[in-house]
């Protein structure tokens, strides 16, 4: 079953008097619980793919079809419910409130979502529960990048975006990220479906699909039959 | 290339840099433009008395004649002095329509036939021909000439003491001493219709007033008294055949004395068919050598003290010495033998320079005021906007280092952002603040006050604030940027790193555990950005604060119209009595009119540090009907003395009460002795301040009619009051009236007054406002760019607009909330001080604001909150989440 399809979908940005299109017509299917990394250069037009799948960011044209839904034609309250309840984001700068601790900035979902997890326990999930009364300054990056994983995950939500989720850590950090991260594409997480915007070719060696981006474009869309454990990839 | 980037940054700042340039634009324009229209009226002021050689002391006496004068010339430091007869009388005018004519008012001056010209207080020719002895005809008041429509060569009718003569008007002039003229002390505002000034020769003074004033005389009156009988005895002596001489002989009448033109007269006088030839040929044959010039007196002098007045509106030591010299030169004239000076006062009680020195200071207060509270405001509020915007250059600033730029240049860069804008709006500030706000308030008061060439004027002390600004906005970006200069050009690269000293409670059981996400995050979003919140305090307070003032003043002015004219003006119309009303026609006013009296009796007295002072007392006999009021505004009969503020007997002989203002203001309290006497006499008493009273717009004494007599001297009232219904009498209607003042005509009087000084206020008030505004909206940007990424992020996690804008709102009502608190108290206490201080000396007010005025604050607050606050969401509806997440990157 397609979790995300994508039919046709451009994206125009005016630039001045020029046109830029970011995504030119591009169609993409996505199946569930699947852990998927795309791939492409900068300006490509990864992140832009990413926002337009997390109702981010609207097509010009074409359709964004989500857990079977047409997300293209919702209303701004309509987008916003659809990020509360299905969409997990998680950004390289990790995004979090400064002026909450660590458990308030997990806790701001019981705001928006109605049966969340409890945050206690997805943050002893990704192994932060000694940190939990400590304010994101006091916090290492990777420390802070498992916080915004552990808001994203407290949502329970069918689709994880993650841009860049390593991009600011040093490998070790990384790896942790993205073992946490591919955790919850299993069974026992609820078979969501992780798809991740990256420079990083090596993470692609983990991937269930391998997505490829250029000039707007999908240039390939690989199917990883055997993908390689985190720890053994060489970063 | 970096200048470039000055235009680019400014612009793509530009709601920023454009409060910062609205803030000290308004401070400066809003200080310059009151300043042009204060110091442009005591500029003007200073040379037009000085171009036209005001006098610096005014003499009172019986008659000065010309040994008087020679005496007075020859004292050290005068310089000149002149004689005239000030005389009030009145003039047929036209009435506003020209219809109907009708009889004004108006203050006549018969300048000494000897002198071909003013010397002192000369005669500022706006039309006609220049004034000389040699012309007759009368030199008229320009604003009462324009006000009522008179022309060079009109012919107008005067009257003077019920004499009525004619005179061509030949100019129409201003004087230094007539700036302001007003018909009596009590009148607050006159409009220069209703009341005129004329100068005239002597010689053109009615001669049937000077004969009739002889005819009245003791040996005179005799004379006519026996006319009779001597007609008889000589018509006896004559058929006799005795001739006439013999008569003379016989009668014991000297030999002089046309004895038949005398009796012929005589006889035509005493039937009332005498005309003034009459009059003149019957005095004129009982003394052949009589001149009518004799007979004129001049109880009027100025007098100009050598060397010119220093500018009084600086302090100086030539103004202390010319103080001093007009203190020697007055008390030489006291001492000067055989002269009669009843009284001598100096410029600063005569109306028209004390009120246009009053008027012109006021502008001080509210420029220091106002300036205080936009410079301060805005001060604080650029700090904050300039240090974040230096902030947000943080990996600019890096860069430019990194790039080899040293950091005198990235300094120098850096700083031309806050000078700039600085520059640009103090000069735009001072060129603009003139015409626009100190040329509108300027022709207010040149409404009243009559002063040829008055023009704005702009000291360099609206240059120094504007410079003082400038530098003080160049300073703040230079500390701005200063901290960041200090770091390595790779730490300036690198983020700041955000200071927390807030600690959570370990276990999460704090207070904080239990609030609503939005409670929380506010509380901790206002204590992380201290400088950003106090801003916003601060700009509330200061919106709120004016808010206040505004209405509170109005509430304040109706409260002291209510508190002068219901509450101590206790009555409907005063008479003022004309001079010498005889006891006959007293008598019958009083049995018409009731005999509720007072009499104003002028006075000097001796403040503690021994100077005399010139004030006056009100003998009180009016029943109830002219009150007195303590300090909370309730008022008293004078005879039942003030509760708890009354100190021995009130009706003991000389027993003073005195304003409260004028006992402070002089050292004195109940129970101490003040020692004054009575214009023009010559023994001092010493009596004892036995009551203190509040009076809001005259500072003087107040006595019991019975503690008057106790000193011996004769009650003669000058005021009747009365509650009869006078609405359909006009003031030549009764006789031995001057004056029919209704108490609505004198609030109406003060209304206009008034009117003016709210107006100036209420539009200063209006740029505060403003000032207000830009500084919560100003704020309200700086939150929410500050915050924009991490609305982005609960944007991202699936918050609705609704949501972020409660959150957004919340934090601005709980700012506004304690600003609002914060601003009305002040908003009294400046209200209240500028009652004390921009108000005349003579003036006692105290703000008394109306619930309804904070409830007005309260809610124009919060909807210049919310209004901003409901604008500026609006950006959360469009926030890009994308590019504000990848900005924070």
């Amino acid at each position: 079953m397609n979790k995300v399809s994508l039919r046709n979908v451009s994206k125009v940005y005016n630039v001045g008097e020029k046109e830029y299109r970011a995504l030119d017509h591009v169609d993409l299917d996505i199946e569930e619980g699947k852990f998927v990394v795309i791939l492409g250069p900068s300006g490509a037009g990864k992140s832009t793919l990413l926002n337009l799948i997390g109702g981010m960011d609207t097509p010009t044209e074409g359709e964004v079809i989500v857990n079977g839904e047409n997300i293209t034609g919702y209303s701004e309250n309509k987008l916003s419910d659809f990020r509360a309840e299905s969409v997990g984001f998680i950004f390289q700068f990790y995004n979090i409130l400064p002026s909450l601790t660590v458990k308030e900035n997990v806790e701001l979902i019981n705001e928006i979502v109605k049966n969340p997890l409890d945050a206690t326990e997805a943050l002893e999930d990704v192994g932060l529960s000694e940190h939990m009364y400590k304010f994101p300054n006091q916090l290492s990056g990777g420390e802070q990048q498992r916080v915004s994983i552990a808001r994203a995950i407290a949502k329970n939500p069918a689709l994880l975006l993650c841009d860049e989720p390593t991009g600011a850590l040093d490998s070790q950090t990384g790896v942790m990220i993205l073992k946490i991260l591919k955790k919850q594409t299993t069974k026992e997480r609820g078979n969501n479906t992780v798809i991740i915007v990256t420079h990083n070719a090596l993470i692609a060696d983990i991937a269930d699909v391998v997505i490829r981006v250029k000039n707007g474009k999908i240039k390939s869309v690989e199917e990883n039959e055997k993908p390689a454990n985190i720890d053994e990839v060489q970063w | 290339m970096l200048r470039k980037k000055i235009f680019r940054e400014i612009k793509g700042n530009f709601g920023q840099f454009f409060t910062i340039f609205a803030m000290i634009f308004l401070a400066i324009m809003a200080y310059s433009g009151i300043n042009a229209f204060s110091d442009g009226l005591k500029y003007s002021s200073v040379e037009f008395y000085e171009e036209n050689n005001l006098q610096d002391l005014w003499l009172y006496g019986e008659n000065f004649t010309d040994d008087d004068l020679e005496k007075i010339r020859a004292l050290d430091n005068v310089a000149d002095v002149e004689r005239y007869l000030s005389m009030s009388g009145s003039v047929d005018v036209n009435n506003s329509e020209g219809s109907e004519t009708e009889n004004i008012p108006a203050e006549l001056n018969f300048l000494d036939k000897e002198d071909d010209k003013k010397n002192i207080s000369t005669l500022y020719l706006r039309e006609g021909e220049e004034y000389s002895r040699d012309k007759d005809g009368v030199w008229i008041g320009y604003y009462f000439a324009k006000a009522r429509g008179i022309q060079v060569g009109d012919e107008l009718t005067f009257y003077v003491e019920g004499y009525r003569f004619n005179e061509v008007v030949r100019g129409i002039v201003s004087t230094p001493d007539h700036v302001y003229t007003v018909s009596d002390p009590t009148v607050i505002f006159q409009d220069a219709a209703d009341f005129g000034w004329a100068y005239l020769s002597m010689k053109e003074f009615p001669g049937e007033y000077l004969y009739d004033e002889i005819l009245k005389e003791d040996d005179i009156v005799e004379y006519l008294d026996s006319a009779d009988d001597i007609k008889k005895a000589v018509d006896t002596y004559s058929a006799m055949g005795v001739d006439i001489e013999s008569i003379k002989k016989q009668l014991d009448i000297d030999e002089d004395v046309d004895l038949e033109t005398a009796l012929e007269k005589a006889s035509l006088i005493k039937d009332g068919r005498a005309d003034i030839s009459d009059k003149a040929e019957f005095i004129k044959a009982l003394d052949p050598d009589f001149d009518l010039d004799e007979c004129l007196v001049y109880p009027n002098a100025i007098v100009d003290v050598a060397g010119t007045a220093p500018n009084p509106y600086v302090k100086s030591k030539e103004l202390d010495e010319f103080e001093s010299k007009l203190k020697s030169v007055k008390n030489e004239l006291y001492e000067l033998e055989d002269i009669s000076v009843s009284a001598i006062t100096g410029r600063d009680v005569w109306p028209s320079y004390a009120s246009l020195k009053s008027e012109s200071e006021e502008g001080d207060t509210y420029s220091g005021m106002f300036t205080f509270l936009f410079v301060f405001i805005a001060g604080l509020s650029v700090v904050t906007t300039m240090s974040r915007f230096v902030k947000k250059q943080r990996v600019q600033i890096g860069t430019l280092k990194a790039l080899g730029f040293r950091n005198n240049r990235v300094t120098i860069h850096y700083i031309a952002y806050g000078f700039w804008v600085s520059v640009i709006a103090a000069i735009l500030g001072l060129v603009i603040g003139g015409p626009l706000l100190g040329q509108p308030f300027l022709n207010m008061e040149l409404s009243m006050f009559d002063l040829p060439g008055a023009h704005r004027c702009i000291l360099s002390k609206n240059y120094i604030l504007a410079a003082i600004i400038v530098i003080v906005i160049t300073m703040i970006t230079y500390m701005s940027i200063k901290s960041i200069l200090k770091e390595s050009a790779a730490q300036t690269l690198r983020l700041e790193v955000p200071h927390i000293k807030i600690k959570a409670k370990e276990g999460g059981k704090g207070i904080s555990a239990k609030l609503p996400f939005s409670v929380k995050w506010n509380m901790r979003d206002i204590l992380r950005s201290k400088s950003r919140s106090i801003m916003a305090i601060v700009g509330v307070m200061g919106s709120t604060l004016l808010i206040v003032m505004a209405f509170g003043m109005q509430d304040s002015l109706n409260h002291y119209l209510e508190w002068e004219f219901d509450k101590i003006q206790a009555y409907n119309y005063k008479l003022t009595l004309s001079e010498n009303v005889s006891d006959d026609r007293l008598n019958e006013l009083f049995d018409t009119y009731g005999d509720a009296t007072s009499q104003t009796v002028a006075i000097e007295y001796r403040d503690s540090e021994g100077n005399i002072v010139t004030s006056s007392i009100t003998v009180n006999d009016s029943d109830g009907y002219l009150r007195v009021s303590d300090h909370d505004t309730t008022t008293y009969d004078i005879n039942d003395g003030i509760p708890d503020n009354t100190y021995g007997d009130i009706n003991k002989a000389g027993a003073l009460f005195a304003t409260e203002k004028l006992l402070k203001e002089n050292g004195y309290s109940l129970g101490d002795t003040i020692k004054w006497r009575i214009m023009g006499e010559d023994d001092w008493n010493e009596t004892e301040i036995v009551a203190a009273y509040r009076d809001p717009q005259s500072q003087q004494f107040s006595m019991t009619r019975a503690a008057f007599e106790g000193l011996g001297e004769d009650y003669i009232c000058d005021t009747i009051y009365t509650n009869e219904d006078l609405s359909n009498l006009t003031d030549a209607d009764i006789d031995g009236v001057s004056t029919i003042s209704s108490i609505e005509s004198l609030k109406e009087q003060m209304n206009v007054m008034l009117e003016m000084i709210s107006s100036m206020i209420i539009l200063l008030i209006t740029i505060s406002a403003i000032l207000g505004f830009i500084i919560i909206y100003n704020m309200g940007i700086l939150a929410l760019s500050e915050k924009m990424y991490q609305f982005a992020t609960l944007k991202v996690l699936g918050f609705r607009f609704k949501k972020l804008a409660f959150i957004y709102t919340q934090q601005n009502l709980w700012l506004t909330i304690v600003g609002i608190i914060l601003g009305l108290p002040l908003g009294y206490e400046f209200t209240d001080c500028m009652f004390k201080y921009a108000i005349g000396d003579n003036y006692d007010f105290f703000a008394n604001i109306d619930l309804s005025a904070y409830l007005i604050a309260i809610i124009g607050t919060l909807i210049i909150m919310f209004v901003t606050s409901i604008a500026l969401s609006r950006n959360l509806k469009k926030i890009d989440m994308v590019a504000s997440l990848k900005a924070n990157e």
